[in-house]
């Protein structure tokens, strides 16, 4: 026969397992849509297609930061020949501010490095 | 070479699977709804069952494999870890070889040299990688549970900004996701590479490792250089955790090839290797302790057999044993 403590031992470790895998379905509360924030002025064309910024944002800041940064190069010239100044207050003239940024920024939990410096609040 | 090539064209159709009925057939729904409900199920159920199985299986006997005095006289000094004689010592050395690995620190390896000489020699490059794997791993699982909280977790935000403290590449680049790409890829490397153990490798032991490799690579190519929405990605696991099964539009491809290889490899686990898991926990040859001097540990499914003593037996011939001159003990 097998001994209580080896039960209690096999079934509470069972349990953590249990819990463990399922502690997503535990959280409270119910699914909420975060509402995408709207440009300003919506009529006018981003840098790229809003399908890629939503994606791939971070990769055309990254590489403004260096061209700009390292190479001194501060102009942005779209495949449709539109130039935008490579900066976040050229983002925020129609994206508003920060706060733009925070709300999808925190509930994907990727905290951007950018306010260290830029756009403090 | 035969061993490794299937297990790596399962890995790779198993890849193609999902991309192509995403991409061409349109079938999101199953792989974003239904295959990680299937999987979480037969995952749970599958492990459950093991264990459960494993519980079972009557121990009647002390098996540890121990390598250490056992406890004895006073004055002989027992070796508590190697050779436990308690519960506690016995958890002790399970937990260790949980989070160390001990057993492997003891890895040798054997070289035939001109001679001939055979030598041994202590190799703990399988003690490293297989403990940089596994670290690796955990930290990976729960790093994942930013997609499936709507609260990230405080635990998981601090995971995430140790794993990130080199803060280079712009999604910042997580150690995690190097070290475990250079462990496995030595895991495998070392199956192929000396002949004892790729004459002991089977497809059960390439299929998993090319698995997690797939699974790596491509969460490494949605964080770092193909992406796609996250903001999607987190609606679908908050939707699936709260059993409300709308699909939210546009997640790329790619995301169904890391969500499918990890639900094949869900279900698979509880089936194959990769349970030991639980399995380490439930081994007998680890988790008893080592004191059948001590205590006396009777076999529980000994038939109830009837004993007749020799006075019993004589008790009832006695006379007849008189009548016939035989010897008889009592008068």
């Amino acid at each position: 026969m097998m001994k209580i403590r080896e039960l209690i031992l096999i079934f509470g470790g069972l349990a953590l397992f249990f819990f463990a895998v399922t502690y997503a379905f535990w959280q409270e509360g119910k699914p909420k849509k975060i509402s995408t924030p709207v440009a300003k002025s919506p009529s006018e064309q981003c840098v790229e297609s809003g399908e890629y910024m939503r994606e791939s944002h971070m990769l055309v800041l990254d590489e403004w930061r260096k061209s700009a940064v390292r190479d001194g190069d501060r102009i942005h010239v779209t495949p449709d020949g539109r130039e935008f100044e490579k900066s976040l207050s050229t983002c925020f003239e129609c994206h508003g501010s920060r706060g733009f940024c925070v709300n999808c920024h925190t509930y994907a939990s990727a905290r951007p490095n950018c306010f260290g410096c830029h756009h403090e609040m | 070479m035969k061993k490794a090539l299937m297990p790596l064209v399962m890995v790779v159709l198993l890849a193609l699977v999902p991309y192509v009925a995403v991409q061409f057939a349109g079938l999101d729904f199953l792989f974003g709804v239904i295959v990680p409900y299937v999987a979480i199920v037969v995952f749970i159920g599958g492990f459950v069952y093991r264990v459960v199985d494993w519980a079972r299986s009557p121990v009647p006997f002390r098996i540890p494999t121990t390598c250490g005095q056992e406890k004895s006289l006073d004055w002989i000094k027992q070796n508590r870890l190697e050779s436990p004689s308690n519960f506690w010592q016995a958890a002790a050395r399970v937990l260790s070889e949980v989070f160390f690995f001990r057993s492997l620190f003891r890895n040798t390896r054997a070289e035939l040299h001109n001679g001939p000489k055979l030598a041994y020699g202590s190799s703990k490059w399988l003690w490293l990688a297989g403990l940089a794997f596994h670290w690796s791993m955990l930290v990976i699982v729960l790093r994942h549970y930013r997609f499936f909280i709507a609260k990230v977790p405080g635990f998981v935000q601090l995971m995430e900004n140790v794993d990130g403290f080199l803060d280079v590449t712009l999604p910042a680049l997580y150690l995690t996701d190097v070290v475990i790409v250079a462990a496995v890829t030595f895991l495998v490397v070392r199956r192929f590479q000396d002949a004892k153990v790729r004459l002991i490798s089977l497809p059960a032991d390439y299929f998993p490792l090319f698995m997690i490799f797939a699974i790596a690579v491509v969460g490494i190519f949605m964080r770092y250089i193909t992406k796609v929405d996250v903001m999607s990605v987190k609606d679908l696991m908050i939707n699936l955790v709260h059993f409300n099964l709308t699909l939210p539009e546009g997640i790329g491809a790619l995301f169904y090839v890391h969500l499918f290889l990890v639900c094949v490899l869900a279900m698979y686990f509880p089936f194959s290797k990769l349970v030991h898991m639980g399995g380490i926990f439930m081994s007998p040859t680890r988790n008893l302790s080592n004191n059948s001097r001590e205590k006396r540990h009777v076999n529980p499914w000994n038939p109830d057999i009837k004993i007749r003593t020799y006075a019993e037996y004589e008790d009832e011939f006695r006379e007849k044993m008189k009548k016939a001159n035989l010897p008889v003990e009592k008068k």
